[in-house]
This record gives C-alpha cells, structure tokens and sequence, in this order.
C-alpha cells in the first residue's frame, strides 16, 4: 500500500525532518507512527498527501510513484485517501452533513448519491442525530468523528490520522480508536500518528518509531517504547 | 450541474462572510462612483475644449488699394485657393469677399460704417483646420504671404492659451483616470486578498479532502463578480441620481451650446460594470493563486 524508499525531506535552510527514512505498510494493516514532537510524523503525513515532495528518495502509494503524479491528480490522491487532523479541519460554517457532503460533491457525486451515502456514514460514527450541528455545537470527540466520517466517506483504501485523538480526553479517545479499528477491520489501511502511549500499548499493533527523522524502531506488535 | 452547485457555493459563501462581502462592495461601490464621477466630468471638459477649439480658423486678408496699393486680382486669389486645397491640414475653407465682410461689418458695428465713403475691408479666406492644433501650421505654409496677400492671421495669442488648456485638460484627465483606475483596482483587490485570506484555512480544507483547484477557486470567482456586479451598478445608480437631481441645478447657471456633452450616460455606466466584474473574477482568482499551493 505504501512503500517509502530512503525518503528524505529538508525544510530550508537545512533543518532535517526525515533522514533516509524506509518501509513498507502492506493492504490492511494498521500502523502507529510514534516518537515525540518534531520527529518527522507529520512530515510523513504530509508527504503522503503530497502537501510536500521528498527532497531526496521515493515514496509510493496504492501503486503510484507520488514523485511522477502531475499537480492537476493531486485531488485524486487525496479522494482515495482519507485523512484525520488533530485540529479536525472541519469547515467551521457548514454542519456535519455539509461537511462530510463537501468530500462528495468535490469528486461530483450526485444529489441522490450524497443523499443516500452521508446519512448512513454520520450514523455509523454515531452521529446520526447530530447531522444538522455545525461544529461548534458539537464536543471535541463529536468533531472528530465528523471528521472521520469525511474521510471515510468514499471508503478510501487508505486513512491517515495525524493524532487524531491528540486533543481529546482519554474516554473519548478509546471511541476514537474503537472507531478507526473498525474502519481498520473493513479492510482499510489505517496509518496513525500519535503520542498516546497508553492506546499504542493497549492495541499491540505494528508500530513505526521515529526520532530526529530517523526510524529506530518497527515492530509487528509493538508498545509506545 | 457544476454550475449551479458552484452558484449556490458562491451564494452560500457571501451569506457566511456577510461583513467582508459588504466591504467587497463597498469598495467597489466607492472606487466605481469616483472613476465614473471623473470619467463624466472629464469627458464634458474635453468636450468643451473642443468645442473651443472649433473657433480657432486661419485667415487670409488678401490686399486691398489701401494696404497694397493694388487690389489683389482673381488669378492671385485662384492660387492661394489652390494652394489650400493641396494643403492636408485644411479641413475647409470660405471665401469671404470684400462686400461680404462689409455686410457683416455693418451688422456688427452700424455706427461705424454709417459715413465711410467707401468699402475699405480687404477679401479674405476663412479657414478651418483639419484639427485646432494645425493652425499654426496652415499660417506658416503661406510665410511668406503669397503674391496678392497682405497677411496671415490666427489669433495667436488665444490659440496657444486655448491649446495649452486643452492639451493640460486632457493629461489631467488621462492621468487622473488612469490613477482612480489602479487606485480602485487595488483596493477592491485588497478587499478581496482579505476575505480570502480570512478564509485560508477552509481552503486548505477542501484541498485536503480533494478538491481540485478549479472547484475552490470558481465559487470565490463568482463571489468576486457578484460583489463587483452589485458595486457597480449601486454606483451606477448613484451617478443617475447625481446626473437627474444634481446636475441640472449645476448646469443652470453654466452657459453650454448643445454640442458639448459629456460621454453618453449608458457607455460610463457600461465601462464600469465591465471593469468591475473583471476585477471582482479575476482579482480573486489570481488572490486564490497563493493559498491553492497545497
């Protein structure tokens, strides 16, 4: 699913986010990317949404080499990928249906489709009777499984989740997390940035750690370290 | 389809960021009104100078007994008058003849010519340039006079100054205009930078979940060009009022032949509609241009 080859990134001037950094997440699996803060998570994130290019090595994802992607398919990457934010990046002025309806409409799904499909996705993050809140009516962990709900929303073989659970209260968490492992189980790759190191060590799934933009560490069933 | 979801994003957008889309077309509103307030006034001016400008002619006293000694003969006349036709400057020419200026002399000034013995005024040509600027011109093409032709005059004095004024008319005009033009280009520009870049952080969002450039940047053109649509034409309202209620008390009292007029009402009103909604599209989406690099 993704494969990263000796990826380096540099921010000028000369700060290094990622050093040679490689590995490959198979269909499937669910991943945490842990290691503390400016270790080169979110560099991973992003590269991966191609919000950044590699300075130096590859990186492929679902089979395409990101580097030959031309600007102008940059939105189908992102459309076959789902992505949660720690801040969730919803659209503050619209309510969660418009919200997880923008991801429709921008790939030109039709009325009748986004009316079939949003309802049943709000429903399954159980959210169901929320639908017509906008976001600042709903609870830190309300916004985040609207968010969810956008990403999940074309079933995208692949989410991302740049702590997702980073600004939530721990109880709140676990239904964060019981919600991405149920999107894990449907056979979606989830790849997981995060500090919680109570969930990692809870769930003992494969875990990539990072410092200093280096991978020291890739255990199938690993703890937070 | 697109279309309308981008008409109702559009719409939806204005209603959510009311404050800023009423500066939008505030902005435009001002800006349109002083560029179609100068537009009007320097459009009457020129007018008016050419109007002005129309008096200036070039005349050609031919001699008389008096001045000469010798009346001048046809054949003398007949060559000065084809030396103008070959001349590209002259626009046209009348003959005035010795008795026709009589006549006018005597309508002008009765008492004057009451006791004169005789008709002492000299033939002349009246001539009317191609353009006022070439009368200095067409007067320096017959120095010296020609044979038969006691002198050559245009009315230098004010045709220099009217020259002058019209030609400095004209560049204030130019400049000014093109000034309030960039002036309001920029600040309705501004106007839109700032809503825009109020709103970064939605449009990082609809990059994040895939849409394409063109889907975020088409609502924010359109908003763009409905704010400048209802700027404008609230200015061109406004210029109307101003034209019907403000002008005739104006004009009143300010002396104007029929044939100075201002540039026609419907053409400023369309120039600024146009230059509006050019600048509300296109002024957002170059704006949108930066944020879109995600």
């Amino acid at each position: 699913m993704i494969v990263f080859e000796a990826v380096t990134k540099v921010y000028d001037p000369n700060v290094v986010a990622l050093r040679e950094a490689s590995f490959v997440i198979e269909k499937g699996e669910f991943v945490f990317l842990v290691g503390p803060s400016g270790s080169g998570k979110s560099t991973i994130m992003r590269l991966l949404l191609k919000e950044l290019d590699p300075t130096d090595g590859r990186i492929i994802v679902g089979g395409r080499e990101l580097a030959r992607l031309r600007r102008s398919k940059v939105p189908m990457l992102r459309r076959n990928l789902g992505c949660v934010f720690q801040d969730f990046k919803l659209l503050t002025d619209r309510t969660a249906y418009d919200n997880v309806a923008y991801a429709l409409k921008v790939q030109g799904d039709s009325k009748t489709q986004i009316r079939a499909k949003v309802p049943e996705i709000l429903a399954l993050v159980g959210l169901g009777s929320k639908m017509t809140n906008v976001p600042h009516e709903l609870s830190g962990g309300e916004q985040q499984r609207v968010s969810i709900a956008r990403a999940f929303v074309n079933h995208p073989p692949l989410l991302i989740c740049d702590e997702p659970t980073g600004n939530l209260d721990p109880d709140t968490s676990v239904g964060i997390m019981q919600l991405l492992y149920r999107i894990n189980r449907t056979g979606t790759t989830v790849v997981m940035a995060t500090h919680d190191r109570e969930m990692v060590d809870k769930m003992r799934k494969r875990v990539i750690a990072l410092e200093e933009g280096v991978v020291v560490r890739d255990e199938r069933r690993g703890g937070y370290g | 389809m697109r279309a309308r979801l981008f008409v109702t994003e559009a719409f939806r957008s204005i209603a959510a960021n009311l404050s800023t889309s009423v500066a939008a077309v505030m902005t435009v509103l001002i800006g349109m009104f002083l560029l179609g307030l100068f537009i009007a006034l320097g459009s009457w001016v020129i007018s008016w100078t050419n109007h002005v400008k129309k008096d200036l002619v070039v005349d050609v006293y031919f001699c008389t007994e008096l001045t000469c000694g010798t009346e001048a003969t046809t054949k003398e006349i007949n060559a000065v008058k084809l030396q103008l036709d070959q001349n590209p400057d002259v626009k046209s020419y009348k003959f005035v003849s010795k008795d026709d200026a009589w006549e006018e002399m005597k309508d002008r000034f009765p008492e004057l010519t009451e006791n004169a013995p005789r008709n002492p005024l000299p033939a002349s040509y009246e001539v009317i340039p191609e353009d006022a600027d070439q009368v200095q011109a067409i007067a320096a093409s017959l120095q010296p006079p020609p044979v038969g032709v006691e002198t050559v005059k245009y009315g230098e004095k004010k045709a220099e100054r009217v020259l002058q004024v019209a030609k400095i008319i004209g560049g204030i005009f130019l400049v000014g205009s093109l000034i309030l033009l960039v002036a309001s280009t920029i600040l309705i520009a501004n106007t839109i930078r700032l809503s825009i870049f109020s709103r970064r952080r939605e449009i990082e969002v609809m990059k994040l979940v895939g849409a394409s450039n063109w889907f975020v940047r088409a609502p924010f053109m359109l908003e763009g060009l409905l704010c400048g649509l209802a700027g404008s034409i609230l200015a061109v309202v406004l210029l109307l009022l101003a034209k019907e209620l403000a002008l005739p008390g104006i004009m009143g009292r300010i002396e104007s032949p029929g044939d100075i007029q201002a540039w026609n009402f419907p053409v400023v009103a369309l120039i600024l509609i146009v230059m509006s909604l050019l600048v509300g599209a296109f002024g957002s989406g170059i704006t949108l241009r930066r944020f879109l690099r995600i």
